[in-house]
């Protein structure tokens, strides 16, 4: 019995629990064609065979799982997006100091702008169900570009060396900001490496 | 009729089968294979990720059981599952005449 839940759970990626679950739900069904076949007189290993052929192929039944596995990564990575990154951005402006500043600035501030709410938007639409179609592996696009635009256009900002000057502790400002991005990212990631698990 | 000749209606017979009461996964499977008469020739596996997806699509819920020291996890049809029960059950029969009609039988 454990030969088949195992060939099926070899290939599977995504959230541990839910695969868990689902690994436990179909070796509970498995369980009971076992028993099944045993009570109508067949030996063990037949009754085991036999019913890992109604089951079907593992990397059928493992296929069907990981569509389920990705649904959920996304929907995490989704949840990621629609609070960390709307966190980061009150954060920042809040925190921030509010002075003139230049063009160059004020467009890389927007372009971080333009990233954050294009990852926020896609989170929303899996989150509310309009979006499902490689839904997972946007949420794992869009979370990683905006963490690496927002960290290129304050590296840039850094440099350039102007700014409205912060009036926060820059300490604490720049280690939420890098919880909240490793976070994201790491949530991306995840979602990245879910979506592309190939079951054949 | 195996999995392919029922591709796209699995969803409609799960709900079938659990408007006649809640069950888990391997009582859903046999009743599927006794209602079609033993003809439905389904991997039965695939039933369970079914489930889940019929699950997060709000059509049924699913609650973890323990009963005879097992734990079984047991679904009931909700009310927009018996919604899209109708509409599967709609559907098919809007097939059924177009197949009917261009097949002349």
């Amino acid at each position: 019995m454990s030969d088949y839940l195992d060939a099926v759970a070899a290939p599977l990626k995504g959230p541990r629990r839910l695969r868990e679950d689902m690994l436990a739900e179909i070796g509970d069904g498995f369980e009971d064609a076992v028993a099944e076949r045993i009570g109508a007189g067949q030996s063990p290993r037949e009754a085991a065979r036999d019913a890992a052929a109604e089951f079907g192929e593992p990397r059928l039944v493992a296929a069907e799982v990981q569509r389920e596995l990705v649904a959920a990564q996304a929907k995490r990575t989704a949840w990621t997006l629609v609070t960390a990154l709307p966190a980061m951005t009150i954060m920042w402006d809040l925190f921030s100091g509010d002075g003139e500043v230049s063009l160059a600035i004020t467009l890389l501030a927007r372009l971080t702008d333009t990233a954050t709410a294009a990852a926020f938007v896609t989170g929303a639409l899996v989150l509310t169900g309009h979006l499902h179609r490689r839904a997972a592996g946007l949420c794992g696009v869009l979370g990683i570009t905006q963490v690496t635009v927002a960290l290129a256009c304050s590296a840039v900002i850094s440099a350039i060396g102007e700014g409205g000057g912060p009036v926060a502790p820059w300490a604490a400002l720049l280690g939420a900001s890098a919880v909240g991005s490793v976070v994201v990212v790491a949530s991306s990631a995840r979602a990245l490496a879910v979506a592309r698990t190939r079951i054949a | 009729m195996d999995a392919d000749g029922i591709h796209g209606q699995l969803d409609t017979l799960i709900l079938a089968t659990l408007k006649r009461g809640e069950a888990h996964g391997y009582a859903i499977i046999t009743a599927l294979k006794e209602l079609s008469g033993d003809r439905l020739d389904l991997p039965s596996g695939t039933v369970y990720p079914a489930l889940r997806r019929l699950e997060r699509a709000g059509s049924i819920s699913g609650t973890w059981t323990v009963g005879e020291g097992r734990r079984r996890r047991v679904y009931a049809l909700t009310e927009d599952g018996l919604k899209a029960l109708e509409k599967g059950l709609g559907d098919w029969r809007s097939l059924r005449e177009v197949m009917g009609a261009v097949l002349g039988t």
